[in-house]
């Protein structure tokens, strides 16, 4: 027998053998968005592996041993995000009430599932009073996306009130002829020609990153992404070049690009290339909503 | 005769006057420290007073001069030996490593080397390259020896005399330029040596630790975070190198939770990597920021015209507090 060859493996009654999945990280992504089917024991036996250790020094690991908080699971607002003693206060205020109303349920749990494997622990739980959707495809994409946009770019919001009559009155006097079109004249088309003013205008607000290079591109074409509410989430459908379209085009082009949207049967060209987005509220009601901006890759 | 102002020379001539008189054992050994009266005058007077016997002009020959005096000390006199410059210890270094650190080891405790070697040590005062070093933990680092190094009169004169009281061999440091700047009113009898503790104590932020004239620009820089910033810091003067004082370090660091290390030394191996070893094992936990260090350079002492840039500054100081302090 060679030197380093397996002799046997001791395995204990209720240890659970680990599969080697054979699914690197990339693929397995991939496979979230949807083609591939992957087992989810999989992915909880992946997350153990994905481990980090959490960043603090010392005296504040002990200090979070004192309060009997688990640091892994505190987020750090330091340098280089690192947990600081202010995180550990307001992780311990924002998880008392939770902890208080859970604490029952969780001593239970943890006696009677502590042997178990986490996916056994999902299962029975599923029964009790929650529902597991997995988070995948569009939505995990979108729910990724948000957090990298949230996280890494700095945002500001302005809020403003806009005086609309006159606009109102416009709009009637095109009815009749859009009416004549077939179209559905709503407000968003003008907003979008305003905005595409606006932006010839003020050019640093048509603009993208290059962080590889460290230049702003200000652009000279207005693409003007929708967003979109679809049964998967938040899509953004874009008009390309939307300074060179009449109001009627526009308006036109947006009814097609939101069904096409609802029947998930957009183009990649479709949904990117957006230089600029517009959110609209109206139809839901309230006036403002926080928005995350878009991280490009490559400058487009 | 309390309450007098004296310098740091002042109160090691009067240490010495002191010993010399008390004890018939005690003699001094030295370059030029007789008739001269020392190079810095810090035996003046003492040749008058006491003798060529007891006061002793030696040639230049520094292992000549520490084994002899090891030898006077096997045989029960109780030798004070000046080397001029710490730096030119080294053709004795020697005698005081192979000899006098070991003798109560290698004789199964029967014979001590009470032996006491006063050094003046340092850059700042435009010397010349061996003139200007700090090489503490060279000594620090030998078992057998014991290493003080006081940053103001007072303090020099109590651990001179408690380090002739001490049966083994005591290296006494004086930082150069402390000799004739600082003073401080004191009693005449003072014979605190280990664990002499002083402190300077506010309501703190962050910990120093420094050792001779470094105690100076800790204390300035110190002032002006205060004044700048408000930020409180302690102070901890050292004072024994070797042994270092463990429950005051800890104590501090564990009021804190960060800490600055001052020293003129190298910084590689210097004994400052030491004391953050110390906390390391013991204060570990209490831990707010990593402990910085503000050293001299791994380079030697640069001539006098660039010494300044070698030494630490309160500048540098300062700016340590404020890295470990918005760590």
């Amino acid at each position: 027998m060679e030197v380093g060859t397996t002799i046997f493996t001791i395995q204990e009654e209720n240890d659970v053998s680990v599969p080697d999945t054979g699914i690197s990280e990339e693929e397995n992504q991939v496979g979230q968005s949807g083609d591939v089917k992957v087992n989810p024991e999989h992915i909880t036996t992946k997350q153990h592996h994905q481990a980090v250790r959490a960043l603090a020094t010392p005296f504040v690991r002990q200090m979070a041993r004192e309060m009997k908080i688990d640091i892994e699971k505190v987020k750090g607002s330091g340098p280089a995000g690192r947990i600081t003693e202010s995180d550990l206060k307001q992780f311990k205020e924002n998880n008392s009430f939770t902890r208080e109303n859970a604490k029952q349920h969780d001593d239970k749990t943890v006696q009677e599932m502590a042997p178990m494997k986490d996916a056994v622990l999902a299962k029975g739980l599923e029964n009790e009073r929650e529902e597991r959707i997995p988070l995948k495809g569009i939505r995990k994409k979108i729910a990724e996306h948000m957090v990298k946009s949230v996280s890494t770019i700095p945002h500001v919001t302005h809020v403003d009130e806009l005086e609309m009559d006159r606009l109102k009155e416009f709009k009637n006097q095109l009815k009749v002829y859009s009416d004549d079109k077939d179209i559905k004249l709503t407000f968003l088309p003008f907003f979008i020609k305003a905005i595409v003013i606006a932006l010839k205008e003020f050019k640093t607000l048509n603009a993208s990153l290059d962080e590889r290079t460290n230049e702003i591109i200000l652009k000279n074409y207005y693409h003007i992404g929708i967003a979109t509410n679809t049964t998967e989430g938040l899509i953004v459908p874009v008009i390309k070049h939307a300074d060179q379209k009449t109001i009627f085009q526009l308006a036109d082009e947006i009814r097609q690009l939101a069904a096409k949207a609802r029947e998930g049967k957009l183009s990649i060209d479709q949904i990117t290339g957006s230089t600029f987005t517009i959110s609209n509220v109206g139809p839901i009601g309230g006036c403002t909503r926080p928005r995350s901006l878009t991280i490009r890759k490559r400058p487009y | 005769m309390m309450g007098k102002n004296l310098t740091m020379l002042q109160a090691i001539t009067e240490a010495l006057d002191q010993m010399l008189g008390n004890d018939d054992r005690v003699m001094i050994l030295g370059e030029d420290i007789g008739v001269n009266g020392g190079v810095f005058r810090s035996t003046e007077g003492l040749y008058e007073k006491y003798g060529n016997d007891r006061v002793v002009d030696t040639p230049l020959a520094e292992s000549g001069i520490i084994g002899s005096a090891i030898g006077l000390a096997l045989n029960g006199m109780l030798p004070i030996v000046e080397i001029q410059f710490l730096a030119f210890i080294y053709p004795g270094f020697e005698q005081l490593v192979s000899h006098a650190a070991r003798m109560r080891y290698r004789t199964r405790g029967q014979f001590g080397v009470p032996l006491v070697i006063r050094t003046p040590y340092g850059a700042g005062i435009r010397g010349p390259e061996l003139h200007s070093e700090s090489v503490e933990t060279f000594f620090a680092h030998t078992p057998g020896l014991k290493v003080v190094a006081p940053s103001n009169p007072y303090d020099a004169k109590g651990l001179l005399i408690s380090a002739l009281e001490d049966p083994d061999p005591v290296i006494f440091w004086n930082r150069l330029n402390c000799i004739g700047l600082l003073r401080k009113k004191f009693p005449t009898k003072c014979t605190e040596y280990q664990s002499v503790k002083q402190k300077w104590s506010r309501r703190k932020r962050s910990d120093h630790f420094c050792m001779g004239a470094m105690l100076r620009e800790a204390l300035n820089a110190t002032k002006k975070i205060e004044a700048e910033k408000g930020w409180k810091c302690e102070v901890v003067d050292l004072r024994t190198l070797y042994p270092l004082d463990r429950d005051t370090i800890v104590q501090s660091i564990k009021k804190t939770g960060r800490a600055l290390i001052v020293h003129e030394a190298h910084k590689t191996a210097g004994l400052g990597a030491e004391i953050i070893s110390i906390i390391n094992d013991e204060a570990l936990i209490y831990l707010k920021a990593p402990i910085k260090r503000v050293t001299g350079f791994d380079v030697p002492v640069p001539p006098f015209t660039i010494e300044d840039h070698y030494l630490p500054t309160v500048d540098r100081v300062k700016q340590g507090i404020v890295e470990t302090i918005s760590f």
